[in-house]
């Protein structure tokens, strides 16, 4: 990729009390990919989403979002650069109702009555939040939470979305729609950097993966390149899934999609390579 | 064989809700069982596991229609202390159910209470089994401190050093490391194996599988489809946006739609893996 990239995470140190929580971390995310933050609990994953939210600010290194130094700036100003969604909805749901909830950030931003209604009721549809417009965010289902929370980030356009863990405790079908409409904004530009613990939805979404372990990314690369590497996956305190571990025992290419992989496996079985 | 829950033609609904949680369940697990159940949000599988314990009706109230027995216990005619003996569950908001001052005293007092332990014997049986879930190091801590994963764990913790005669466990492994999850799997597979009773609901079906001799799939209240996890899985297909088909289901799927043979739905990688190494394809005699 030959563009700049629109977070750049240089040399980066955190900590909140004394023990070093994030150690000399490098990263770069571009417009229009995915990456997904992966790691065990504790290696790090939410410390730096808000790093380069601006919620944090780094004790040494540089964290920029679109050529702005997050040291500079409130989180609050960043917001609509780079908005970040919490793991846990509830925090972050404030109105007393959906309606008034995404219309919040968009009044902050200063835009006109016109333009904050055209998003809201494009958002509204894009998310199916229609039935639930009028009623109170706080007593949602934890599907319908997360998306209020999505909605009210992506209405405010922002060229990064910054995730902590949004598809937990979500069933497949809302899990799905959450993470189609993140891939969306994605292939129209935005850049997106998902905590995650959700292998199998990193598999399916995910362009990139960046590897956290003990606060240091020890590895970057294709989302098939990382998943697929069992020994790396397994080093880190990681199951693999189940698939790469397939590929692995029958001696094929990594493939992570079930599909293709069976495809490569008939072809073995016919040539009586097994 | 005796039956560990019995569910009668269970009807519910919240004070709060319009239309029924609950529609029409029966539902029988035997004793000895590891039950998965599975299903979309808001399918009533949170609320069915609620009338295990007796919190539906005794404690959360609405319309109750049917019969919940437990152990042949009419859930709703008996004590909930006394039912805590036998049965236990554990919900996704773990935080909601610590309310000791420190980690350690959750476990001792439920082992001391229910279990009958000393309290010599219910410290070492509590720090046994915050070690096995990798929280140890917690045991004075105030639970609230604590993070979400951890709070899980704890209560993990508890559970299975409480070794009900039927503990249900209600999404709590969502917010763990797949690493402990896979020990949750473990450690409550023993637990079964020892006489527990064990019902599991998840969205991880990778794993369930593995594990469950019986999978239950709820949607809108109602039991939809259940049986040998290998057969509903092969439906499972057909019930696309209920529960996310394990991957190695899937694999195999395609491996037959490739027109190759295998001899049964393999649930397990290494079952996958032994069975590709077996195969033939189709139509093609072997060479000889």
């Amino acid at each position: 990729m030959l563009e700049e990239p629109v977070v750049r995470v240089e040399n980066l140190w955190f900590r909140y009390e004394r023990e070093w929580v994030l150690r000399r971390v490098n990263l770069e995310v571009y417009s229009g990919e995915m990456l997904a933050l992966i790691g065990r609990n504790g290696s790090g994953k939410s410390t730096l989403l808000k790093l380069i939210a601006g919620l944090l600010k780094p004790v040494k290194g540089r964290v920029t979002v679109a050529g702005v130094d997050t040291k500079r700036f409130k989180a609050s100003k960043l917001a609509s650069l780079a908005s970040y969604m919490h793991q846990e909805p509830t925090q972050q749901l404030f109105a007393l109702s959906v309606r008034e909830e995404i219309r919040l950030g968009l009044k902050f931003m200063g835009l006109s009555e016109g333009e904050i209604e055209t998003r809201l009721s494009r958002i509204v549809r894009e998310l199916a939040l229609e039935e639930v417009l009028d009623l109170n965010p706080r007593f949602l289902s934890r599907g319908d939470k997360q998306k209020v929370v999505l909605a009210s980030l992506l209405v405010r356009e922002p060229k990064v979305l910054l995730l902590d863990e949004p598809t937990t405790g979500l069933d497949s079908k809302t899990c799905d729609e959450v993470m189609r409409v993140v891939k969306s904004r994605v292939r129209r530009g935005c850049a997106a950097v998902i905590a995650t613990h959700d292998l199998r939805n990193v598999a399916k979404y995910s362009d990139r993966v960046a590897v956290l372990h003990k606060g240091s990314v020890i590895a970057t690369g294709s989302t098939t390149e990382i998943l697929g590497n069992v020994d790396l996956m397994r080093s880190v305190g990681l199951s693999p899934l189940p698939l790469a571990l397939v590929a692995c025992k029958l001696d094929l290419r990594p493939v992570l999609d079930a599909a293709s992989l069976a495809e490569a496996t008939f072809k073995k079985v016919n040539c009586r390579e097994f | 064989m005796a039956l560990a829950v019995e569910v009668e033609d269970l009807w519910f609904k919240y004070q709060t809700s319009k239309e029924w949680v609950l529609r029409g369940v029966n539902l029988k697990v035997e004793k000895g069982e590891y039950v998965g159940l599975l299903g979309p949000a808001s399918a009533g599988k949170t609320t069915l596991c609620m009338t295990f314990n007796g919190l539906i009706p005794h404690y959360v109230k609405g319309v109750f229609r049917g019969v919940v027995r437990v152990f042949g216990v009419d859930t709703s005619k008996v004590d909930l202390v006394d039912l805590a003996k036998d049965v236990q569950v554990v919900f996704q908001e773990a935080a909601s159910q610590l309310i000791m001052s420190s980690v350690e005293e959750e476990l001792v007092y439920p082992l001391v209470n229910l279990r009958g332990l000393t309290v010599e014997e219910a410290r070492a049986e509590a720090l046994r089994a915050l070690r096995e879930l990798g929280v140890a190091h917690l045991a004075s801590r105030n639970p609230q401190t604590c993070s979400g994963g951890e709070k899980q764990r704890i209560l993990l913790a508890l559970m299975l050093a409480l070794k009900p005669k039927l503990l249900v466990v209600d999404e709590a492994t969502s917010d763990l490391d797949p690493e402990i999850s896979e020990v949750f799997y473990r450690l409550s597979k023993e637990l079964n194996e020892e006489g527990t009773t064990v019902i599991v609901v998840t969205q991880d079906t990778d794993r369930l599988v593995e594990v469950a001799d019986r999978v239950i799939l709820m949607e809108r209240g109602l039991i939809v489809n259940e049986g040998d996890p290998r057969e509903v899985m092969r439906r499972a297909q057909l019930l696309d946006g209920i529960v996310r088909t394990p991957q190695v289901v899937e694999y195999a799927l395609e491996l037959r739609r490739l027109g190759l043979e295998l001899e049964t739905l393999p649930l397990t990688v290494e079952e996958v893996v032994e069975l590709v190494r077996r195969a033939r394809s189709k139509g093609r005699e072997p060479v000889v």
